[in-house]
């Protein structure tokens, strides 16, 4: 959890999945699957379980499909219709018994509307999984986390004086004209560290 | 508050400074609050040569309504279209890297997803203040008209393979036949009526852009389920107009057409369809 969907510049989900995405291809036995929230589309229950099926299905990099999957495949197929969240709900716990780990990440979860309560439906869905690990990230429990999952463990993610005012010395360090005109100028830098820092804080 | 962010855009102000001097009169005069350093954003894109500012702005505007993350190749087919063209001139594709900095700070791209986005959801909402949202999405949904009716999109694959490539080549086909709709329902449909009726005018079209938005849907993605689906594709397929613009819920267009066609007319033509199955699916609007 932190500020504003974690701060994008740092990218904090973007890092624990790279992470995932390298320790799935050095270990077979694990399986992960990320779902992106976004205000400007609404993503229905049902659409986000057949996305975690599908990370489920395409692990590794191949195809594995259970018999549970063909026949609900065939069997809607067959009358052009679609499964119900239930049905998803179903096959994907069949599917994740065979995973040991299972790691899902929810980005920026407070974006997700909680209109039909896609949320508590998708999380409640979720806990009965044995093997899953959630990592879901947010502006400060906007998204109701804690009273749908109860015991969870919390990060906040904030950005100190300290870290702007390294990010900005780098930068100062990196444009030409800065570099130039703080040459022989220790006291301009301070300033411009100084300011820089201020506004960062929320002006 | 995106705190870096913040910082990044003052630290570029001072340094498009030249003398001591200017730096400490930018230091004095910093923009006071977020939308003020937007605004100042938008100010410095506005001050590039035409090309780039026009390029800048179309940019921001997709990133400010696309409805899913866009990929890089993606977001440059659709700055080549142009009205009237009937492909993409290699020769018109942008650099994505100049891109990024045509919008001076506030768009990143991903080098390891290939997603382009802008830096901060605050952009967006500064944004949508910008661009009224009707407006940008006719654009948005012409762009995506423009590219459905290229000439390569009139039938549809016979294959697996040829269809995965004709994905991989058109990299805005995958987006738009998914969400060229979004763009149109609403507001805009009304004024986007004709263009949509020309664009979907022949089976062959509306066949293409179907399989299209079925090969994103992860329900069909399956492979080797798919191959049976997809013989039967071919021959039985052929969706109508109006199955088309009911299913995705255009329901404005949808009265048109019932307006137009006698109703045994078209009961008729489809009577080997679940015809209504579709329509039952068009949003309650």
């Amino acid at each position: 959890m932190g500020e504003a969907s974690a701060n994008k510049l740092i990218g904090f989900s973007s890092i624990a999945i790279d992470f995932l995405r390298r320790k799935s291809s050095e270990v077979s036995n694990i399986c992960f699957a990320f779902v992106y929230f976004s205000h400007t589309r609404t993503i229905t229950p049902v659409e986000i379980m057949g996305s975690l099926l599908k990370h489920l299905v395409y692990r590794n990099g191949s195809l594995s499909l259970s018999k549970e999957l063909r026949d609900l495949y065939s069997e809607h197929m067959r009358n052009s219709t679609r499964p119900t969240f239930t049905e998803f709900a179903k096959v994907l716990e069949a599917e994740s018994r065979e995973i040991p780990s299972l790691f899902v990440v929810f980005d920026a979860l407070d974006e997700c509307a909680q209109q039909d309560d896609t949320r508590t439906k998708i999380l409640n869905e979720l806990r009965r999984l044995p093997t899953v690990r959630l990592l879901i990230t947010g502006r400060a429990d906007v998204a109701g986390v804690m009273s749908i999952l109860g015991d969870v463990s919390e990060l906040e993610i904030c950005a100190r004086d300290e870290d702007i005012d390294k990010y900005i010395e780098g930068e100062v360090d990196r444009k030409e004209n800065l570099i130039n005109n703080c040459k022989n100028d220790e006291d301009l830098k301070k300033t411009i560290r100084e300011i820089i820092v201020m506004k960062a804080r929320g002006m | 508050m995106p705190r870096f962010l913040i910082a990044k855009l003052h630290i570029d102000l001072l340094a498009e400074q030249t003398t001591k001097k200017d730096i400490l009169s930018a230091l004095r005069q910093l923009p006071e609050g977020l939308n003020s350093l937007y605004e100042n954003v938008i100010t410095r894109i506005q001050a590039l040569k035409q090309k780039q500012r026009d390029l800048a702005m179309t940019t921001l505007k997709w990133l400010t309504y696309a409805k899913e993350p866009l990929h890089a190749g993606a977001l440059r087919h659709a700055l080549a279209v142009t009205q009237g063209s009937k492909k993409i001139d290699p020769e018109e594709l942008v650099c994505i890297e100049q891109l990024v900095s045509f919008c001076v700070g506030i768009v990143a791209f991903d080098k390891n997803s290939g997603i382009i986005r802008l830096e901060h959801d605050t952009i967006r909402e500064y944004l949508e203040s910008v661009f009224p949202a009707d407006q940008t999405n006719i654009e948005i949904a012409r762009t995506c008209l423009s590219y459905l009716a290229f000439d390569v999109f009139s039938t549809a694959c016979r294959d697996l393979g040829s269809l995965r490539d004709r994905i991989r080549n058109y990299e805005l086909s995958s987006y738009v036949a998914f969400h060229w709709a979004d763009h149109v329902r609403g507001g805009a449909e009304q004024h986007l009526q004709a263009v949509v009726l020309t664009t979907f005018e022949h089976y062959g079209k509306r066949d293409s852009v179907s399989q299209l938005q079925m090969a994103k849907d992860p329900w069909f993605v399956l492979d080797d389920v798919l191959t049976d689906y997809w013989v039967k594709f071919d021959s039985a397929y052929h969706r109508s107009l109006l199955h088309l613009t009911s299913s995705h819920g255009l329901s404005n267009i949808c009265k048109t057409l019932l307006k137009k066609y006698r109703r045994g007319n078209w009961l008729r033509m489809h009577s080997n369809r679940k015809r209504l199955y579709f329509s039952g699916i068009c949003t309650a609007d």
